[in-house]
């Protein structure tokens, strides 16, 4: 990661130092959802020969609450795979994981019970982030691979251990930006660095809603409040800036392959008191290498233009949303050598101006040579969610020993820049990040 | 689910209420994201590339959401199924208004139409379609399943009393109104929209209408609507609508859309071999417009 960083944005961006910047493969689901999207009958033959071959995978959750339901759905649809056991302490979360998993899934209050069990490959974790570190550590040394959910941990010595852990055990460790499983975004890096958008020189991201982000409570038990409601409260959660930030930080440190370089920020508690911790609104900017900035904001109290990240260049936009079909593509008046034609069959109007779908259909029927070489060419028609392919990616690591695409120094990254981005907010200063602080 | 989703909840504390509105409106969207057929990563659009080549592992509660809809298939003999995807794309209901298929692409869509195309593997829940062409498309217990789900979220956060529905055309009555036994819901008349044809009480039950005036399309004077009858490929004709009340959603959605296609005869048999559900079908009069309306089974409604 540090090598990255002393590629200047110029360089990144006209080709020299691109492929010592930029992952150049794609993750095998990725590259395999793609070709099914692309021709189903081939990708079934070859899916049929890896479902005779796959050894069976014996997998066990840790927290199952909205998200890790979530994940444990993407997971019991893989050919071989069995959720096993389910650790939690919220009994109504057990009952609906226990509907996923199914009734054979054995049920652990104290997950360290749970990783005494030896047939446990692998364990996910989707816990309140301020578990994330002790979990994935254990689980680690009991030489279980571990997927655990974004934010990777709640302090950066907390991700410090947890890299450290992996590297030492050999454990596998896969962080949950599931934005890099992606073929939609592997679709829009790979016309970054083709150049399209020139020289990328800001980034604009936002994650915005209309609501107060507190779970209701069950019988409005006060005893349940911060069991259930914990991303409200600072000894278990960082905030906006963990729970929704932190995908699009990442995201930004990936299409550049950099890391920030400082920060300034303004946050607030101040349109849900309701004795919640976290700040309600949060506007922060980094600085990264070569005086590229990232302006970031999260609200509650409007949902207009939800989530996207807007990456702007000399020659053109690129905004990027996991939102099906808000990808699009906005040229600079002054950039003629933007391609458009490539794309515009996808021409779509956004208030005043004319944009581009990223479709990669239009670039595969275009690009044919490209597609033969085997370049990475997202396809609109792909028909996996990022989740889904970032757990399959997960288990096939799991099965092969592969080192997964999104690891733990991509998590320390970002944890990195979350915990940095906070205390700007809450000093009222500038904070800088040193090359040290990524470092483990 | 392209539909508008609305809950009204009733109790003493607001805030509370306020957090678990929105809790459970996000049942909706997560279920869109499985259920889709517009979205090409959902489960159902996986299922639809993949399964006529493979045996595709489904998510357990969609399995069974499946199987729960070819069981209704099955009960009423064909006139509700969800594998009816490629007769939808034929009459251009899958994205645009409709259009009138030569009859040789409505024989092909039927070839590739009926759950008896679909082989399922309980074991490792996976499905496999019995040709290329095959298109699941669970449309009709989508919405009503969502409500159903919702509903159980509500109950599960102690909410007593709550009215809910997808684009009017399914609700959920939870408990009662704050002052009354039992909620009220309009049937609208099928010729006047802004007409009530009657009220039915609900009180923990689900109530699903299916109408030729809410989609449809018309060519040289003649109506198509877009409920279509997957035993002979063509609109559903003879009824203006059908309203189904049951304990759940998901079921009155599929019943009411059965009930549409199989008419008043049609039902009443379905009533006999399914009896947990109750209607009321409106037929079409000789030379159009509404004839009187028929009940089937116990059905709390005053017509107005």
């Amino acid at each position: 990661m540090n090598d990255e960083q002393n590629v200047s944005r110029r360089d990144l961006l006209r080709g020299g130092g691109m492929a010592a910047a930029l992952s150049l493969t794609l993750p095998p689901s990725v590259a395999r959802a793609m070709l099914a999207a692309q021709d189903p009958k081939a990708a079934a033959e070859e899916a049929a020969k890896a479902a005779r071959n796959a050894t069976p995978v014996r997998l066990a959750w840790i927290g199952s609450g909205v998200q890790g339901q979530n994940d444990m759905k993407q997971l019991v649809k893989l050919p071989g795979v069995e959720i096993v056991a389910i650790a939690d302490i919220y009994e109504p979360h057990i009952e609906a994981a226990r509907k996923i998993a199914g009734p054979n899934c054995e049920v652990f209050r104290d997950y360290r019970k749970l990783l005494e069990r030896k047939d446990i490959q692998a364990v996910g974790i989707a816990t309140p982030l301020y578990l994330h570190a002790p979990i994935a550590i254990d689980a680690m040394n009991a030489r279980k691979a571990v997927y655990c959910e974004k934010m990777m941990a709640y302090t950066v010595d907390q991700a410090k251990d947890m890299v450290r852990t992996a590297e030492r055990t050999g454990a596998l460790l896969q962080v949950g930006h599931q934005r890099r499983y992606s073929p939609d975004y592997h679709h829009a890096l790979d016309l970054v660095k083709k150049g399209y958008f020139g020289e990328l020189t800001h980034v604009r991201a936002q994650w915005n809603r209309n609501g107060s982000w507190r779970r209701a409570v069950p019988g409005n038990d006060p005893k349940l409040e911060r069991l259930l409601n914990w991303r409200l409260y600072r000894s278990y959660s960082r905030g906006l800036m963990a729970e929704l930030g932190s995908h699009q930080i990442d995201v930004t440190n990936w299409f550049t392959g950099l890391h920030p370089t400082a920060v300034v920020g303004i946050g607030g508690i101040d349109h849900y008191k309701d004795g919640r911790e976290v700040f309600d609104n949060v506007q922060v900017v980094f600085e990264y290498p070569g005086g590229l900035k990232l302006c970031y904001q999260s609200i509650q109290t409007n949902a207009y233009d939800d989530f996207s990240e807007q990456f702007m260049g000399t020659k053109g936009t690129l905004i990027v949303s996991e939102a099906s079909g808000r990808s699009m593509m906005f040229r600079e008046s002054s950039a003629e050598d933007f391609e458009f034609a490539k794309f515009s069959q996808n021409k779509q109007k956004v208030g005043r101006r004319t944009g581009i779908l990223l479709d990669a259909g239009a670039t595969t029927r275009q690009d044919k040579r490209e597609r033969t070489a085997g370049t990475a060419l997202a396809n609109s028609g792909v028909s996996k969610n990022n989740w889904a392919l970032a757990l399959e990616d997960w288990v096939d690591c799991v099965r092969t020993g592969r080192k997964p695409f999104c690891d733990g120094r991509i998590g320390l990254a970002d944890t990195v820049c979350v915990i940095a981005a906070n205390e700007a907010m809450e000093r009222g200063s500038r904070v800088r990040l040193t090359d040290e602080m990524f470092k483990v | 689910m392209g539909t508008e989703f609305e809950v009204l909840l009733v109790g003493p504390d607001r805030g509370f209420l306020e957090d678990a509105a929105a809790q459970v409106l996000e049942e909706p969207v997560r279920l869109e994201e499985q259920l889709s057929h517009y979205r090409p990563d959902s489960d159902i659009s996986d299922l639809n590339l993949r399964a006529p080549h493979e045996s595709v592992r489904l998510e357990p509660l969609l399995y069974d959401l499946l199987t729960r809809a070819m069981r209704l298939a099955a009960a009423s003999e064909g006139a509700f199924d969800p594998a009816c995807g490629a007769l939808i794309r034929c009459w251009g209901f899958f994205r645009g208004r409709g259009r009138l298929p030569e009859a040789d692409a409505v024989r092909e869509a039927l070839l590739h139409t009926g759950c008896g195309l679909l082989t399922l593997d309980p074991v490792h829940r996976s499905v496999r379609f019995g040709r290329e062409g095959v298109q699941v498309h669970l449309g009709a217990v989508g919405k009503g399943y969502a409500l159903d789900c919702m509903a159980d979220q509500l109950r599960a956060l102690g909410v007593q009393s709550a009215l809910l529905h997808g684009g009017t055309s399914s609700v959920y009555a939870l408990g009662g109104p704050a002052d009354g036994e039992s909620w009220e819901v309009g049937l609208c008349h099928p010729d006047d929209r802004e007409r009530r044809l009657g009220v039915v009480q609900l009180r923990d039950r689900a109530l699903s209408t299916s109408g030729d005036y809410e989609q449809f399309f018309e060519v040289e004077g003649r109506r198509y609507s877009h409920i279509l009858d997957p035993r002979t490929g063509y609109p559903a004709g003879g009824v203006r609508s059908a309203t189904v009340v049951a304990a759940s959603a998901a079921d009155t959605d599929a019943l009411s859309t059965a009930a549409f296609v199989l008419g008043v005869e049609g039902t009443r048999r379905l009533h006999t071999r399914a009896p947990g559900f109750a209607a009321v079908l409106i037929p079409e009069a000789p030379g159009g417009g509404c004839d009187i309306a028929v009940r089937i089974g116990d059905i709390a409604l005053e017509l107005g």
